[in-house]
């Protein structure tokens, strides 16, 4: 059985008599890529600013890698790194943003500088020597990721990391997250509303609406449900004659387009899956 | 906690406004009390200049660059998410104002000096001593003012309320306390923390102890707990 590294137990939180999150029970196992999935405003930042004790909970139980009480709860949250919106100072560049973050995260100083070059190389701002005000939206979320995988944390929460990127930014951050886990080992949890996005990323996902998780899935689950393949033929009305000669009905037939993201990749020749 | 002190003060050395302050109190401080032609004239001149001028003129900076960044970019969230307590936060933005403060006091105090030396008015040590130990007690004034002030403002989150408290505990409450105490007949003055640590000024030129700095020292520590809990309990959505 996989190891839990984040619980959460009928959480409630509410500002006033507006219910933000109601009883939401969620489960992340280490070397999870966890989606989570819900439109604007259904909670899913609510739901990591509480694992990360930035917003405090009304009931339930948070825990994290096994956490029994408060200290451990406070203890353990150094084994995450998070991007929950771009907050950075203005006025220092993304080597020196990353320098403050890094000694608050308690990297030994003699190392902080090698860290620093690894991350931004992995997110490709290695070299960019403009204080953060200038940074264009794209390059103000790959130092929120860089800022998130400095020392190597056990679990990521990555809250809408595509969120102002443009279509090969969202294919970089894409293949970033994969290699975090396969490379690094970190278990993953991504926020978005864009479904298209998690599933190419995400191999459990969580349904968050109203402030509710409705049902937690795993991609094989996803499979399980839609009991229908795709395949590509030269001649389609061949296909649908040997089908019908052996007494397979057609439920459904789908005219298959090239989706806008393969048409932009196939125009200017860049990469969406590697 | 050390680690949050640490990366914040590293951070400010990079910032120019750091500079600029320290530029500004070091001019203001060379003109306070202007140029008098005796001792004991330009002492007293400098003395009521720096309490009207001093617990402002550097506890603004102090505070904007504690305080100020922190709430308009947000990073306090990284700092807290990161497993640094609230209280943590609170204290080490307590020790990172004594330490700024005190840099800028230092800054104001070789201005002063250097002025002192040049005009050739015969200060004598003893003067030189009597001016120090009152700058000692604007110092902890100063330390206080800020210390009260960060009570409103991580209660509200806002840079200009923090600003506010700071005036209005350094400019409006003392005299406020005074009127008080004359009208009322109740010693809120004296007992009041500028009041206590005029008196423990006023002590140790006598040759007395400063036992009122430690009940100033009582108040200040006070604050500084209590604002701990109220941000520790605050919902604040950073």
């Amino acid at each position: 059985m996989s190891e839990t590294i984040i619980k959460l137990e009928h959480v409630t939180k509410s500002y006033g008599s507006h219910n933000v999150l109601t009883d939401v029970n969620m489960q992340v196992n280490k070397g999870d890529i966890y989606g989570l999935i819900g439109k604007n405003g259904a909670g899913k930042t609510t739901i990591f600013k509480m694992i990360l004790g930035l917003s405090e909970k009304n009931s339930g139980t948070v825990s994290i890698d096994g956490s029994k009480n408060n200290r451990e709860l406070m203890a353990n949250r150094n084994k995450i790194g998070f991007l929950v919106g771009t907050k950075f100072y203005g006025y220092l560049n993304a080597k020196n943003n990353l320098k403050y973050f890094a000694t608050i995260k308690g990297i030994p100083s003699k190392q902080i500088n090698a860290e620093i070059e690894r991350v931004l190389e992995i997110v490709g701002l290695k070299g960019v020597k403009t204080p953060f005000k200038g940074f264009s939206l794209g390059m103000q979320q790959r130092l929120g990721i860089a800022n998130a995988i400095l020392g190597n944390p056990e679990l990521l929460i990555l809250d809408e990391p595509t969120n102002g990127l443009d279509p090969q930014g969202i294919a970089d951050v894409r293949n970033m997250i994969k290699r975090f886990r396969e490379e690094f080992g970190m278990t993953v949890i991504v926020s978005s509303h864009i479904l298209g996005e998690l599933e190419h990323t995400a191999d459990r996902f969580g349904f968050i609406n109203e402030g509710t998780v409705l049902r937690e899935i795993t991609l094989d689950d996803l499979k399980e449900k839609q009991p229908a393949v795709e395949i590509a033929v030269d001649d389609l009305e061949k296909a649908k004659k040997v089908l019908s000669e052996n007494g397979i009905k057609i439920l459904r037939e789908v005219e298959e387009k090239s989706s806008l993201e393969d048409f932009y990749f196939n125009l200017i020749g860049g990469k969406a899956n590697e | 906690m050390s680690r949050l002190i640490k990366a914040d003060l590293l951070r400010t050395l990079k910032r120019h406004t750091f500079y600029v302050w320290a530029v500004v109190i070091w001019i203001i401080a060379f003109f306070i009390g202007g140029f008098q032609n005796y001792a004991e004239e330009q002492i007293q001149s400098e003395m009521s200049s720096l309490r009207l001028m001093c617990p402002l003129i550097v506890s603004i900076p102090t505070f904007l660059i504690v305080y100020g960044s922190d709430v308009k970019t947000g990073t306090i969230q990284c700092v807290v998410g990161r497993g640094i307590s609230r209280s943590k936060v609170v204290y080490a933005k307590f020790i990172e104002s004594v330490l700024f403060i005190a840099f800028y006091y230092t800054i104001l105090c070789t201005s002063l000096h250097i002025k002192n030396s040049i005009i050739e008015v015969g200060i004598t040590a003893t003067q030189t001593l009597s001016l120090s130990l009152y700058i000692l007690a604007l110092f902890l004034c100063t330390v206080g003012y800020l210390a009260f002030s960060a009570f409103f403002f991580y209660l509200s989150w806002n840079t200009a309320v923090g600003i506010i408290g700071i005036c209005f505990i350094s400019m409006m409450l003392p005299p406020l306390f005074m009127a008080a105490q004359t009208h009322f007949k109740i010693p809120v003055s004296d007992m009041s923390y500028t009041g206590l640590l005029l008196k423990a000024y006023n002590d140790i030129n006598v040759g007395s102890f400063p036992s009122t700095a430690l009940v100033a020292l009582i108040y200040l520590f006070a604050a500084v707990r209590i604002t701990a809990t109220v941000f520790e309990r605050k919902e604040i959505e950073f």
